[in-house]
């Protein structure tokens, strides 16, 4: 309770939460940019938190994350153009809103059903968070392997063709942390003599390039495409009736966002989608949907944010990421020389509930943000691409070179870019790689020191009842997707004919 | 000419310009990455041999393989399955993202030079022209206040130092 009522001082800090409202604020304004998502800001931003005390750094990061799922709704309602990867159900239904004269609207409850979502799934993380880390005390090597392993299979839950690119992303970037020094014999694997590779490859000029100058570069194949803009005339706050429509889509996606968001590497974005379509199945107004139904806007919005909360806690109680921006958050955890885990709850307690605060704080703050300065934001938009895309590679330049001031980083971030983009032209997403490349040593390590305890023999490992459990879990998780399409096949083949019937 | 307008002719114009788009199968794309990961595995029989009670189980190439072996059956699966699905309709790559990568390349190589003031002015005003931006004057502008914020912010404020560049280095 002490460190509770610590954590949550710090929101009497008018430094902490000036750095919470910068946090904020940066989040709305590269959410609602479009191809500047909250992933890649926090990959550029990272070395700056470098300079700022663990708690601070991610209450920056924190804040960031939070904001940026409201802020790239801004531009998936006005220009129908998400700025956020997770923003893209807000467009089916913000966009037609706004062309129907109603994006006062449609940014009102945007507003209130992400701060909805986003507060809810903080109190969630409060609560989750330490029960988790509590159950994971006691996990030794084999445990943490299993964990790591259930926690890469969840790239396969997305879909059939999808999941399996997944999982190679994810396999090829557990496969790159495997570059450097092999620390149980010292010897040196793919650094192909480049000293600078002894230590492995740095993840703050991996993930720039994958997702900073990657984005550069398919921006730069569309410099052609102008977006489409709606004018915002007036901020309208939605009315009563609009939140007694809403209210069942929001708590519903509110819940649906957390618990998506709390299975490891299922983030905003599917929380978003699966959400859309549940809100849709549960209205009463169906028709509306895909036309400027206030609910398809509140429904994705509420789970997006919440799904936020949920991605934090496999982070912070069992250092697996939930999301490729917690998988960011960990590297900054790391840098500054925190190791989560179920060991954090205990040995430094005020850092996680001051997370959680600031967390909590920056929802609060974008609902002032969101309701009074939301036309303010949306003329971010008007920024010229070759103004803005200049500055971001200047940035991304900056934050590779910072940590280690090694002009090797700037080019491994720029062959990442590179990587990035080819991935992405050939339906890949870098944030699976992001995810094996965070959990890669995590995997090697706890799987040597596995067989050093079995020795050697791996049918031991199904000895430990946590470890079968997960591994069941993980096969079955592989498996869903095509055991759901043979069912529904099967359904479909049972059924009879329509002439028959 | 609306914006929907103006994409569809932007879409077209890689067919225009007598580069249709391309279809990519998924079957090409497996084996493509089964090829590279093999390419890969033949990498870690370069590494340096350690003698068996170092490894204490596992090698250095051991674990590398490991998961090589797991990227060549799901790009296995990926390619075996493909007839199921749609083959992958590639646009032709905009002559702009080479032009940006050279760009960034020499950003880069500005910096090496000039340091991080030159690499400010290369991308603010070599890539902002680039892109189109034909205004000189906002472009000098902008360059000339990114340099100093970047100045007051990081080496100022968060006390990191920022590349000085060879020249500066001889100068200095």
């Amino acid at each position: 309770m002490d460190a509770f009522i610590a954590g949550m001082a710090i929101l009497t800090d008018p430094y902490m939460v000036g750095i919470i409202l910068a946090g904020t604020v940066v989040g709305v304004v590269v959410g609602a940019l479009p191809g500047l998502s909250g992933s890649t800001t926090a990959a550029l931003l990272l070395p700056i938190t470098i300079t700022m005390t663990p708690v601070a750094g991610i209450a920056f990061l924190g804040a960031i994350y939070c904001a940026a799922n409201f802020g790239g709704s801004i531009t998936a309602i006005l220009i129908n153009t998400p700025g956020d990867p997770s923003a893209s159900a807000t467009a089916y239904d913000g966009y037609p809103m706004a062309r129907n004269g109603e994006a006062g609207r449609a940014l009102g409850i945007s507003t209130i059903a992400s701060a909805i979502g986003g507060i809810f799934s903080v109190f969630v993380l409060i609560v989750a968070a330490p029960l988790l880390a509590k159950a994971a005390y006691s996990f030794g090597p084999p445990e943490y392997f299993a964990l790591a392993i259930f926690g890469l299979s969840m790239l396969a839950a997305v879909g059939a063709s999808a999941g399996i690119r997944n999982l190679i992303m994810g396999a090829f970037g557990v496969l790159l942390a495997t570059v450097g020094l092999d620390l149980m014999t010292g010897v040196e694997r793919f650094t192909f003599g480049v000293a600078e590779l002894s230590e492995g490859l740095e993840l703050v000029p991996v993930l720039t390039g994958l997702f900073a100058i990657s984005e550069l570069l398919v921006q730069a194949g569309r410099l052609q495409i102008v977006p489409e803009r709606m004018g915002l005339t007036a901020m309208r706050l939605p009315s009563m009736a609009d939140y007694r429509k809403c209210a069942k889509a929001i708590g519903l996606s509110s819940v649906l966002g957390t618990f998506i968001g709390i299975l490891p590497a299922l983030g905003a974005t599917t929380a978003a989608l699966i959400s859309y379509n549940e809100t849709k199945r549960w209205s009463k107004y169906k028709d509306e949907f895909g036309k400027g139904s206030i609910e398809g806007v509140a429904g994705p919005e509420a789970a997006n944010n919440a799904a936020v909360g949920g991605s934090m806690v496999p982070t912070l109680a069992l250092g697996i990421p939930g999301s490729a921006t917690t998988a960011i958050i960990l590297a900054g955890l790391i840098v500054q020389g925190v190791r989560p885990g179920p060991h954090l709850f205990n040995e430094q307690p005020t850092l996680l509930y001051a997370v959680f605060a600031s967390m909590l704080a920056a929802n609060l703050i974008y609902i002032v943000l969101g309701l009074f300065g939301a036309k303010l934001f949306a003329r971010i938009t008007l920024i010229p691409d070759a103004i803005l895309w200049p500055g971001v590679l200047i940035f991304a330049i900056i934050g590779a070179y910072g940590p280690n001031q090694s002009l090797v980083d700037v080019w491994v971030m720029l062959g990442f870019g590179v990587i990035g983009y080819v991935m992405r032209r050939y339906g890949f997403s870098p944030a699976p790689l992001v995810m094996g490349l965070v959990l890669g040593k995590l995997v090697e390590e706890t799987l040597k020191q596995s067989l050093l305890i079995f020795d050697q023999n791996w049918l031991l490992f199904f000895t430990r009842p946590i470890v079968l459990t997960l591994f069941v879990v993980t096969m079955l998780g592989l498996c869903a997707p095509w055991l759901a399409r043979a069912i529904r096949g099967g359904a479909k083949s049972a059924r009879p004919p329509a002439d028959a019937r | 000419m609306t914006a929907r307008d103006r994409r569809r002719l932007d879409e077209s114009a890689g067919e225009v310009a007598g580069e249709p788009h391309r279809a990519v199968s998924d079957f090409a794309v497996g084996l493509g990455i089964v090829a590279m990961a093999v390419v890969v595995w033949v990498v870690t029989t370069g590494f340096d041999e350690v003698p068996a009670s170092l490894t204490q189980g596992m090698g250095p190439a051991a674990f590398p393989r490991l998961v090589l072996g797991v990227i060549i059956v799901l790009a296995a699966w990926l390619a075996f399955s493909a007839s199921s699905r749609e083959p992958l309709t590639l646009e032709p790559v905009h002559p702009m993202v080479f032009a940006t990568l050279a760009a960034m390349a020499g950003v880069i190589g500005a910096m090496l030079l000039l340091g991080i003031h030159g690499a400010v002015a290369a991308a603010c005003i070599g890539m902002g022209r680039l892109w189109g931006e034909r205004r000189l004057a906002l472009l000098v502008v902008i360059a000339a206040g990114i340099s100093l914020s970047l100045h007051v912010a990081f080496v100022r404020g968060f006390g990191i130092g920022l590349p000085r560049g060879l020249l500066q280095g001889w100068l200095g």
